[in-house]
């Protein structure tokens, strides 16, 4: 059979209705990421807008939050801007650096105590937050999972900064990314995303 | 005996609750008198309530007395020593009628009080006080009402009744009879000013007084108990009157204090705060069902107290469509409830929003506000500042150096990390003038694992180096 029959063939297959792929799988709604190279690689081309997003980091100051100022200063800006709020994080939200990166300072929110997963929970399913940043280490799968459930209903982005350790456990989150920086370069990998293969990219990511 | 007997109606034959609009009276039409020129007060129904200087004076009673005027009309004003006045012109339509209105009255203020209305307050005053338990809508009525009254129901002072009754003048309608410019000259200007308001011929306008009030129940379970539900279940009926004393009044609460009293040691108090006026039995369950989760108690409960707060206004919000979460659920009505959660169960530091603040410290910077409150931003402009970590530790954390013998640096660590510098310095001097000054050279460092740093070294002795950010 010559090539070019074949890849008839496999196309023939690719539009069997019974036939479902990964790859099409709707991703409900994306923010974009504000960072070219990373909304090439992610699902549905963005952030999800809901939804609950783990980011493991070796340490804090890898660029964990970088990542996502692009998004907060976007969802802030946003003439009915719900509330960005920061769950037990391990410094405190510098206000002066988030309004340089274009994020409204009177939309942010600092929650502290001993319970970070239920009030990261109650902050997705209260739908007045908008995405919601947890720094909870321990998570067994069932508060994992009522994280996602949380954020479905509140119409809210759970982003949970874990340890690099965490990689070894299931996760309930829809998109897994792990983050290794090298020199000045930040290298991404994507562990998990509905529709997408597992991948490595390198990217730069600016200071503030 | 029929109270309904003693209240003596003087309705007009036509009485409907309108009146025709009544010439003024010829008193009016001398020389300086307030006559056409003078705006009419819109026609008001006053009710006196007069009682024993005794029972006025007992702050007990006497708001016993205020709190149920309050049941008849917003407009109640206390008029001191010996009466309360309410101004009904707005309640007769509630009430069904005048007949009805004043049944309801009669009940609420039985003997030996007196009731007496009105169209103005001193003519009802006035009236109440000479013991006439009646009521008179009519303002064309009022001034043959008025005149068999002796002057002492005016309350006028001593000397001006004695010069009166010299004058040969011994009841109302002697006075209402005499020359206005003659009368003004001999009692003064106040006094027929005051003549005026009684007949109803000047406005007057009165300021009704809103009785401050707490909602305060204490209550003894039937059993002590440790068990959060039947607490819970105790204090449900409380709740719900405290709902409708709030309801009642169009009023909030935003703060309540639960008091759990033990037989021995100290009582367990509970502050439940809202973050905007609150009236809803429900919602003061679930803030107090929280905070009971992260309570401890050490011995049972053998008696709980419910003090509510100051009352404060509150818009009732409409109900929206959507669900809260649900796609088109506002953040308005959301963050309370989701505020009073988390504050009733972590605690009152527990959350809070950020502000800028302007000054050059990085350290102060920002500070710490209550999220719910409007904030006035003192912004920096975003261009003045070089690139800032987005996050900052509380305290600047010492940093390990390894010095040579001259004290030039040869590495510096974070725990186990080397550090190595990628830009830098920045200088910030500031704050010399409070004697919390700061000279420090700021350096942006890459640790070993990759993570960036913002750290600085003191510029005076001992040259210190310190962790203070994280470009997170």
């Amino acid at each position: 059979m010559s090539g070019a029959a074949r890849h008839a063939g496999l196309e023939a297959l690719l539009q069997h209705p019974a036939l479902w792929r990964g790859g099409n799988a709707a991703v409900p709604g994306v923010h974009p990421t504000g960072i070219g190279a990373l909304d090439a690689v992610l699902p549905g081309g963005g952030w999800p807008c809901r939804g609950l997003v783990e980011v493991l980091a070796p340490a804090s100051g890898c660029g964990e939050l970088r990542l996502w100022a692009p998004l907060v200063a976007r969802l802030t800006r946003l003439p009915a801007a719900r509330w960005c709020a920061f769950v037990a994080p391990p410094f405190e939200p510098y206000a002066p650096a988030w309004q340089s990166c274009g994020a409204r300072v009177d939309r942010l929110l600092v929650i502290r105590g001993r319970q970070p997963a239920w009030a990261m929970e109650q902050g997705l399913l209260s739908g007045a937050c908008t995405l919601v940043f947890g720094w909870i280490e321990r998570l067994a799968m069932q508060e994992l999972r009522r994280l996602a459930l949380a954020a479905g209903k509140g119409d809210a982005l759970g982003v949970l900064i874990r340890p690099l350790d965490a990689e070894r456990e299931h996760s309930a989150a829809q998109l897994r990314l792990a983050l290794e920086p090298s020199g000045s370069k930040l290298a991404l990998r994507l562990l998990k995303g509905r529709g997408v293969m597992p991948q490595r990219m390198h990217m730069d990511l600016a200071l503030s | 005996m029929n109270t309904h007997a003693q209240v003596e109606l003087d309705l007009p034959p036509h009485a409907g609750g309108v009146h025709p609009a009544v010439a003024p009276p010829d008193i009016a039409q001398s020389d300086a008198a307030p006559s056409a020129n003078v705006a009419r007060p819109a026609l008001e129904l006053w009710l006196a309530v007069h009682a024993d200087e005794s029972v006025m004076v007992d702050p007990a009673r006497r708001a016993a007395l205020l709190q149920r005027a309050g049941g008849f009309t917003p407009r109640v004003v206390s008029e001191p020593p010996d009466a309360l006045l309410l101004e009904l012109s707005g309640s007769q339509r509630l009430f069904g009628g005048l007949r009805p209105l004043l049944t309801a009255l009669r009940a609420a203020f039985a003997a030996p009080l007196h009731l007496a209305m009105a169209p103005t307050p001193l003519a009802a005053l006035a009236l109440a006080r000479s013991g006439y338990n009646g009521c008179i809508t009519h303002p064309a009525r009022l001034r043959s009402r008025l005149a068999p009254l002796p002057l002492s129901v005016l309350r006028w002072p001593e000397d001006v009744l004695i010069r009166l009754h010299d004058m040969g003048v011994t009841c109302v309608g002697d006075l209402l009879r005499l020359p206005r410019a003659g009368l003004a000259r001999r009692i003064g200007p106040e006094h027929l000013r005051q003549l005026d308001r009684l007949v109803g011929v000047s406005a007057d306008p009165r300021a009704s007084v809103t009785p401050a009030e707490r909602f305060f129940e204490r209550i003894d379970p039937d059993e002590e108990t440790f068990d959060r539900d039947r607490l819970l279940a105790v204090l449900a009926p409380s709740f719900e009157r405290l709902e409708h004393f709030l309801r009642s009044r169009q009023r909030g609460i935003t703060a309540l204090r639960v008091t759990l009293v033990h037989r021995a040691g100290p009582p367990t108090q509970c502050v439940l705060r809202c973050v905007v006026a609150e009236y809803r039995a429900a919602r003061f369950t679930a803030l107090l069902a929280a905070r009971l989760e992260s309570l401890l108690l050490a011995q049972p409960v053998r008696r709980l107290e419910l003090k509510a707060g100051c009352l404060r206004r509150f818009t009732a919000a409409s109900g929206g469509l959507w669900q809260p979460g649900e796609q088109g659920g506002t953040p308005q009505t959301q963050l309370p409830e989701f505020l009073q959660i988390l504050l009733a169960r972590l605690g009152d530091r527990a959350v809070y929003g950020l502000a800028p603040v302007a000054e050059h410290r990085p350290e102060r910077q920002w500070r710490e506000v209550e999220p719910w409150l409007p904030q006035r931003g003192q912004n920096m402009s975003a261009e003045d500042l070089p690139q800032r970590p987005l996050g900052l530790l509380p305290q600047p954390l010492p940093l390990v150096v390894d010095q040579d013998e001259a004290g030039s640096v040869r590495g510096l660590w974070h725990g186990a990390d080397a550090l190595q510098l990628v830009s830098g310095p920045e200088r910030i001097e500031s704050g010399w003038w409070d004697g919390a000054g700061i000279t420090r050279d700021y350096y942006i460092a890459r640790a070993q694992r990759g993570s960036l740093l913002w750290i600085f070294r003191e510029r005076g002795e001992p040259h210190r180096w310190f962790l203070h950010g994280c470009f997170a």
